[in-house]
């Protein structure tokens, strides 16, 4: 495993679902190129003309005909990075903004120390996001279920930056198509014994993404799907 | 006393079901003859209408109507638990379709070009 980091972290792929984020993509795209140089956006049958800003910035785009999910997303960006690249190095970023791929550079720098499998963002670890209390109040919710149910001590349970090593990626099982993706990366994580750690970072709220909403029914949505894998497994 | 055991089967009956793989010939058998055992049971019931005060008396319904409506109830949610489960599965391979072709069309830019022209996408 290399311990410098190459220039334009050529030994990394940055996987970002998008699903309808023609305001702010252009902008995140051109952040992320400026540190990473193997940029995958994942489109996951967007309908306003994200697919073809994303194009015109020049990164691979693999676009799904139809809307899928996120967690859809997730994995045909796994799919795409394990079966289409040599890469090293697998980070998952989102696609409206609220990551700073300065987060996902220092994540990525961890994972070259050799002795970590996965290096999960957390926003509560004593930074500065301002986040609103009543999606405080249903992360929280979040975090107390998935610390149950997978047994592992986080602090930020559904962060969607993440960094993987490439063996790491290769054991993640995201089967539900929806937004339960961030507790199966968890539960995998828990299934292998991943060697983990949790970094603090930044995520900024702006008007556009608190405007996207929605966290409760998220919350709820997320919750049946994970119990009703579970009853099906039991079959 | 023995419609609750009954009805109460039936509902647990229902919650295993819903999460069946239903797609295997042996379920599709069993659906086919359930639906025309239904049928059956249906003509009986209105040739002879007698039939549904007996088969209430026996497990102790006190109308015939009432056992009928007790059983309507079941087999609907039997029903509805039949399409939720072959809806899944079918959302399933729906998706699996979507995303491996999404695969093919990264690895094969200008085939992806000409069949986005020719057909709407899906």
């Amino acid at each position: 495993m290399p311990n410098a980091a190459p220039p334009g972290n050529a030994d990394t792929v940055v996987i970002v679902p998008m699903y309808n984020e023609a305001e702010v993509v252009a902008g995140v795209l051109r952040e992320v190129r400026s540190r990473f140089s193997n940029v995958v956006v994942i489109d996951d049958g967007s309908s306003d003309g994200s697919t073809e800003i994303a194009r015109a910035c020049g990164v691979t785009v693999v676009r799904h005909s139809a809307n899928l999910g996120a967690g859809a997303a997730l994995a045909t960006g796994l799919d795409y990075v394990l079966s289409l690249t040599e890469a090293c190095f697998v980070v998952t970023l989102d696609a409206d903004g609220q990551h700073r791929p300065e987060d996902a550079d220092a994540m990525v720098e961890v994972l070259r120390q050799g002795e970590l499998d996965v290096v999960l963002g957390s926003r509560f670890m004593g930074t500065h996001s301002q986040i609103p209390t009543s999606r405080r109040l249903v992360l929280r919710a979040g975090t107390w279920w998935t610390r149950l149910t997978t047994r592992l001590p986080l602090t930020d349970t559904h962060n969607g930056l993440r960094a993987f090593t490439r063996e790491a990626a290769a054991k993640l099982d995201i089967r539900q198509p929806g937004m339960a993706h961030g507790s199966e990366v968890l539960a995998s994580l828990a299934r292998h014994q991943l060697r983990y750690r949790e970094v603090p970072v930044e995520v900024s709220y702006s008007n556009y993404t608190l405007g996207k909403g929605q966290q409760g029914i998220n919350a709820v949505n997320i919750l049946f799907d994970l119990a009703v894998a579970k009853v099906r497994l039991a079959r | 006393m023995t419609i609750k055991i009954l009805l109460l089967l039936g509902l647990a009956g229902v919650g295993f079901y819903a999460f069946r793989v239903t797609s295997s010939a042996a379920h599709l058998a069993l659906r086919r003859l359930a639906g025309v055992l239904i049928l059956a049971l249906g003509a009986a019931s209105v040739l002879f209408p007698d039939l549904t005060s007996w088969a209430a008396s026996l497990v102790g319904v006190r109308r015939g109507s009432d056992l009928v409506f007790y059983t309507l109830t079941v087999v609907s949610l039997f029903v509805w638990a039949s399409v939720y489960s072959r809806l899944h599965a079918l959302e399933e391979r729906y998706a699996t379709v979507v995303q491996r072709l999404a695969i093919v069309e990264a690895r094969d830019p200008m085939h992806a070009h000409t069949t986005a022209r020719e057909h709407e996408d899906v």
